[in-house]
Parts: C-alpha cells; sequence; structure tokens
C-alpha cells in the first residue's frame, strides 16, 4: 500500500528535526519524520554504564544496532577497516526519538557574536577552510530565544561578562554547584576568571509539566528517570504530534531522497521496521540525520543528473567534518572533593573563548561530568600502573578525590576531513555506508595544549596535590558534537545549502542540522542547532505558498 | 536425478556438517560457553593479576570477571574470539617454555613479571607467532575492567562488589535528598 502523499519529509528526529517538525505541523503543513531508531524507554535504558551513550561497549542503548549499521574508517595510511558503535572510530550519535538530546549533558550554550564571524575575526588560515557564516548571531538570537523558553532552559548569564547579548532571560533559575564546582569556581575567581553557572538544558524547577531535576549521579549518557531533562522527544515532538499534522515513523532506514528529471525532489525511498521498501512523497524533503547521515543521504542519492549526489556539483558535500578537540586537566586532592551530584559539571568560564593572544577562537572550560567506574579506569595520572594492585588501588581510593576542567576547542575546518561512501561495504538493508576520513588541522592540537595548561593552572589554585593534562586535538574528527558537511554559505561554489539551509539549485530540499555549521565555535553545538531549526522553520512556514505553487 | 542430487549434497553437508561440531562436544564439557576449561584457568590467573583481590576486598576471580568474557565472546565480542585463543595459547607457550609450568600454576611475582613483558611486548617473538601480544593485553584489561566495574547484569561484578569498595550506591539512589547542601 502507497503512503498518502504529504507536504513536508523530515529524516531524523534529533535536535533539528524535532523543532522543525513542531514548527511546520503548528503552522498546519502535513508532516512525516523518519527516525531509524525507536522511542525512548527510560525501563530499557537503565543505568548500566557498558550500554551508556558515554562508553557503549556492549551496545548503544540509545542505538543504532551495532550488527546493522557500520561504517568504514580510512586510516592516514589508507587502511580501510570496518567500524560499528562498539568498536569505536564510528563517531556515533544516538538513533531514537530525540537522538542525543534524550542522553546528553544537556549544556545549553549560545555561540559568541564572534563565532559566526571567524574569518573576519582572525583572517585566513593555512590548510583550514575558516569561514564566516552567511547568518549573524543577531540574526538567530530571537530563535535561541525560543529554543531556551519552548523547551526549557536553566541558567543565568549575568556573572558571564562575556555572555551573548540577549533580550530576554533564560527561563528557568541557574543550577547550585555542586562540592567540586564551589571549590574550583571559587579557585578560578582568586585567578581573576569569571565562573558562572552553566546554562542547561535541565529543569531546575517544574517546567512544562515535567518535574525538576533530582542531581541523579547517572546523567549524561543515561536517560532522566524523572523526565527532568529536555530534549526534543519530550517538548517539541510531542507538540507536534498533537497537532495531528506530523506522524513520526520510528525504525524507518531512510535509503534515497528521489528526485525528478527536473531536478526537483519527490519523497524518499525507505525502509520499515520489518525491512519492507517503500516510497513516501512529499512537497518537500528536510534532512536532519546527523552531519555524518545527512551527508551520506545527499551522497547516496544519485541520478542522471545528479551523479555525484544532490547538492554536491562541486564536491563540498561530507567536506569539513568538525567535532570538537576536547581538552583539559585533571587534579588529585586529599579529600573527597566530589559528592557526585550529577550531571557532574556546574560551571564553566568564558575567559579563554575569544580574544587570546595568538589563538584562533579556543573554547570554554567547565567541570567534569561524574566520572563512571569503568571510565574512571583510563583517568590516571601519566606513569600511572595501568592494571594490578596500584591501578585498583587508586581507582578504590581517589574515584571521589579526582576532579577535572575540560573543555572543547574549535577546530580549524579542513576540506580533507571527511565523509564519503564506501564503495564495497553496505548495511543490513544493502545501502552503501559511510566513510570516516583525513584528521583535524595541525592547529587544534596546539590551542589544546594552551587551554589544558590554563585548565591546570585552576587545579592547581584549587589545592590538587597532584595535576596532569590530557590534551586533545588529534586524529578523526567528528564525534558527538559532528558538524560542517553540508555547510551553509552565500556562494554555491563553496557552500551546499543558503542561509536558510535551502540546497543550492534545488528549492524544495533543506538540511537543518548541524551539518550546516560553517564552524563549530569552542561550545556544545546544541541550543544553535535548535535555533537554526526554529529559523529555518519560519523561513518555510512563511514561505509555503510560493514554495508548494512551485512544486 | 535432481532429487539424488540434492540428497547426496544433503548427506554432504550434513557429514561435514558432523565433523565440523567434533571440537564443539570437547568444548561442551566445559561449564563455559566459549572458553575450554584449560583456557578459562589460565584467563582467571590473568585476569586476577590485572585486578587482584587486596585489602579492600575481592578481584576479578571473586567478581566473576570470567563470566563476563565468557558470555560476551558468543556475543557481541565474536570478532575476537580468535585472539583470545590464540593469546592464551601463546601465554602458555612462553610460560611453559621460560618457567617449565602453565601460567595458572605460577606464584603471583613470577606472573606479574611476566605480565609486565606482556605488556610491553617483550615475550620471546617465536611464542607470539601472528599474535600481537600488547594488543591481546590491552584488549584483556579492558575487557577485566568492564566485567569488573560493569552492572553485574552482563556477567561480572557479582553483589556489585566494585561499587561496594568505591563507596558507589548501589543499585542507584534515584533521588535528590542525599545531596544535603542542595536542598
Amino acid at each position: 500500500m502507497s503512503n498518502k502523499h504529504v507536504d513536508v519529509i523530515i529524516v531524523g528526529a534529533g535536535a533539528g528535526g524535532g523543532v522543525v517538525a513542531k514548527e511546520l505541523a503548528v503552522h498546519g503543513l502535513s508532516v512525516v519524520v523518519f527516525e531509524r531508531g525507536d522511542w525512548p524507554d527510560y525501563d530499557k535504558h537503565i543505568n548500566d554504564e557498558l550500554i551508556s551513550q558515554r562508553t557503549e561497549v556492549l551496545g548503544s542503548a540509545f542505538g543504532p544496532d551495532h550488527r546493522k549499521h557500520p561504517r568504514v574508517k580510512i586510516d592516514p595510511d589508507g587502511t580501510r577497516q570496518k567500524v560499528t558503535p562498539i568498536t569505536g572510530g564510528y563517531g556515533n550519535n544516538a538513533a531514537c526519538v530525540g537522538s542525543g538530546t534524550v542522553s546528553y549533558g544537556a549544556m545549553a550554550w549560545r555561540f559568541m557574536p564572534e563565532d559566526f564571524k571567524m574569518k573576519s575575526t582572525y583572517g585566513s588560515v593555512e590548510g583550514s577552510t575558516l569561514e564566516d557564516w552567511p547568518v549573524s548571531y543577531e540574526d538567530l538570537e530571537p530563535y535561541y530565544e525560543k529554543a531556551e523558553w519552548e523547551i526549557g532552559v536553566s541558567g543565568d548569564d549575568s556573572q558571564n561578562p562575556f555572555a551573548s547579548p540577549r533580550k530576554k532571560p533564560q527561563p528557568m533559575p541557574h543550577f547550585e554547584n555542586n562540592r567540586e564546582g564551589k571549590v574550583l569556581a571559587d579557585a578560578c575567581q582568586r585567578l581573576g576568571l569569571n565562573p558562572f553557572p552553566i546554562p542547561m538544558l535541565r529543569n531546575s524547577v517544574p517546567y512544562n509539566g515535567r518535574p525538576a531535576c533530582i542531581r541523579n549521579r547517572t546523567c549524561v549518557g543515561f536517560a532522566c528517570p524523572v523526565d527532568g531533562k529536555n530534549g526534543t522527544q519530550n517538548t517539541v515532538i510531542p507538540t507536534a504530534m498533537a497537532t495531528g499534522n506530523c506522524e513520526v515513523k520510528v525504525s524507518c532506514q531512510v535509503a534515497e531522497v528521489l528526485s525528478d528529471s527536473s531536478g526537483k525532489v519527490t519523497g524518499v525511498a525507505y525502509f520499515d521496521g520489518e525491512n519492507k521498501g517503500h516510497t513516501q512523497t512529499a512537497d518537500m524533503v528536510i534532512l536532519a540525520a546527523s552531519a555524518t547521515e545527512t551527508a551520506r543521504l545527499l551522497l547516496n542519492s544519485t541520478t542522471d543528473r545528479f551523479p555525484n549526489g544532490l547538492g554536491n556539483n562541486n564536491d563540498w558535500v561530507g567536506r569539513n567534518l568538525q567535532g570538537h578537540a576536547y581538552t583539559g586537566a585533571q587534579g588529585l586532592f586529599d579529600y573527597d572533593i566530589t559528592d557526585f551530584a550529577g550531571p557532574g559539571a556546574t560551571f564553566g568560564f568564558c575567559d579563554y573563548s575569544h580574544h587570546n593572544e595568538g589563538i584562533i577562537g579556543g573554547g570554554m572550560l567547565c567541570n567534569e561530568f561524574n566520572a563512571l567506574p569503568y571510565l574512571f579506569t583510563n583517568m590516571r595520572p601519566p606513569g600511572a600502573a595501568k592494571w594490578g594492585k596500584e591501578h585498583k588501588d587508586f581507582q578504590m581510593r581517589n574515584i571521589r578525590r579526582t576532579a577535572g576542567l575540560h573543555g572543547p576547542v574549535q577546530e580549524m575546518p579542513n576540506f580533507n576531513s571527511r565523509v564519503s561512501i564506501d564503495p564495497t561495504v553496505k548495511d543490513y538493508w544493502g545501502i552503501p555506508v559511510l566513510a570516516l576520513s583525513g584528521h583535524r588541522h595541525s592547529l587544534d592540537h596546539e590551542q589544546c595544549k594552551w587551554l589544558s595548561s590554563k585548565a591546570e593552572d585552576v587545579l592547581k589554585e584549587a589545592g590538587a596535590i597532584k595535576t596532569w593534562q590530557r590534551v586533545g586535538g588529534r586524529g578523526l574528527s567528528g564525534g558527538q558534537h559532528q558538524a560542517g558537511t553540508a555547510r551553509m554559505g552565500n556562494d554555491p561554489k563553496t557552500s551546499v545549502t543558503n542561509k536558510y539551509g535551502q540546497v543550492h539549485g534545488i528549492e524544495n530540499l533543506y538540511v537543518a542540522d548541524a551539518s550546516l555549521f560553517v564552524t563549530g565555535a569552542g561550545f556544545n553545538p546544541v541550543l544553535t542547532i535548535m535555533a537554526m531549526g526554529y529559523r529555518i522553520g519560519e523561513h518555510i512556514t512563511s514561505n509555503w505558498t510560493s514554495i508548494k505553487s512551485r512544486s | 536425478m535432481d532429487i539424488d542430487r540434492r540428497n547426496f549434497l544433503k548427506t554432504g553437508i550434513a557429514g561435514f556438517g558432523s565433523l565440523m561440531l567434533m571440537p564443539a562436544c570437547i568444548r561442551q564439557r566445559s561449564p563455559y560457553l566459549f572458553f575450554t576449561l584449560q583456557e578459562a584457568e589460565c584467563l582467571v590467573a590473568l585476569c586476577e593479576q590485572v585486578i587482584p583481590t587486596d585489602d579492600h576486598g575481592g578481584g576479578a576471580t571473586e567478581a566473576g570477571v570470567i563470566h563476563y568474557i565468557d558470555k560476551q565472546l558468543v556475543a557481541v565480542f565474536d570478532y575476537n574470539q580468535v585472539i583470545y585463543q590464540q593469546g592464551i595459547s601463546a601465554l602458555q607457550t612462553s610460560s611453559l617454555d621460560l618457567f617449565n609450568k602453565r601460567f595458572e600454576v605460577l606464584d603471583s611475582d613470577t606472573q606479574f613479571a611476566l605480565l609486565k613483558k606482556l605488556e610491553s611486548g617483550k615475550l620471546p617473538k617465536e611464542h607470539w607467532d601472528g599474535v600481537k601480544q600488547v594488543r591481546f593485553f590491552q584488549l584483556v584489561i579492558s575487557h577485566t575492567m568492564q566485567g569488573f566495574y560493569g552492572a553485574p547484569r552482563h556477567g561480572g561484578n557479582k553483589n556489585y562488589m566494585s561499587y561496594q569498595m568505591m563507596g558507589l550506591d548501589f543499585p542507584l539512589v534515584v533521588g535528590r535528598n542525599h545531596y544535603k547542601h542542595l536542598n
């Protein structure tokens, strides 16, 4: 049986797709959202570190199924290996309704005005495709506000002298520091830094009919047992469905975007939960499947007219794959500095985000999410035993005595860090899988060294008896903060979409996830993905009559 | 003719299948899903060196880490089966050649010294032909840590014993009342 034609298809029910679905559905458009995963269910996603989004060593509680969704990783020497979320090197984003917003740490950062103008602020960087966004902070500000109020953010910018200008405060009061947060924030203040509470997509007070956060020890990597963490699965997606205009088709794997000889897209081909192939037609298709899977879909959708895939006439799809070069330092204290009040990270500071001598961009620093027992087995000072009596003794004595400061360093995008289609490996349904290749720009590691030394200074000031740096910024990019593979820009020769996420040359095809990001800023990306979703949704609804008449 | 041919093929497959089952029959005498008894004895001793019993409490043996690894090797870690068999076999070869005893009967200090060499890839190359010794040991370390510090439902960490040693709540206390300073 064929599916009923709808106005809009959205592929991916995560941060971007969920927001756009709601914007379109409440404006009366008929929408089908495709999600390859299922609805999240707390009872299935119990507090089990080994299947949590933090480790995935025994599989991903939030998807995807590691047996059905392989990828290929290409090493610098050209070796190709099949990878899964279990083996590592996969760059997984959760596959379920809500995607990463179900199990994330929920930091609700606005980017800074400079983050949208990296090239005009810092100039060109050799070997990098660093560029300004076609969108400014001012363009996005009203949509940040909308995301904060509709999805729900707790925070208070007033103690952050570097805060991006805002018209309205965040809707809920900020969270209190945990024990370690208080000690480290005090140390920051003594050093003349400006610590403040991290804005969070969690409820500090009851909000939108759901309860306040209970400071669960296991938060990031897990679903919330009281539903006090705000994602698209418990906010905008239910709102979209309540209109009666939005259907969410779960366990459906989209294989390709279909287009006609005139170059317009007509719908998608997909496999349902019983692995049967179907087509769904629509007047418009919006891809929000993550920076890796959105690029894969564009590249896999080839026709005579688009032999290199949709939007890929100039070979920019899949390029500039970015993430965050996480870096920082750890400190060992001679008393129990952590109390495990979840999620752990409570304060941050933006003194190192921009305008530091010799640094291009930078990153915020904040205290770490609570240590999980297995992950903590890898947190040791350099030279410490990796097994045996000494290793075990460190674990038992110090899991409460270790604190860290870490942050996401803004990566310098480069053309060769990319997603491409593997010529041989196929997924469970026979769809060609994506290959990840390239590596971070050499400047990333240098900037990580700098930020790690700043983190170590704070830990020393806080009275740590031993400190050590954990310096990132090397190797394959991507990861959970994956971005950049369908860059937005004003020039079709050097970008994939225009400033509204509309694919150049294909009027009824849009992208609405972090694939659009020109640069990734030194902040967690989710609030910016949501804000862009609101902006794209508004653009589509206000132009729907003219778009529809031409499709 | 066609039927005859099909029957012939069937018989052939059945015969080949029973040959294939022979090593599996031997394995079935073991209480483990994957390991033989001898392999398990060696690996138990190896895991106990990775996480030993000490003043904090029991080690990998008491926590049942072997059951975690055994269970996962026939499930999500099935792609690691070969390196486990080859690694255990090579470790026994090294142990027998250097000390004239199987690894599990060596005294603890000798086991430790042997594993320090394994860790840095310094056991005799001829015992480890085609087996990456550093990779094998890293894998055993990771899996032992997972079995000891992960959830008991996967086969290890019996009665959350590692959580007791770390002073972590188990099962997880869901609620904020135990964070007095935040209320």
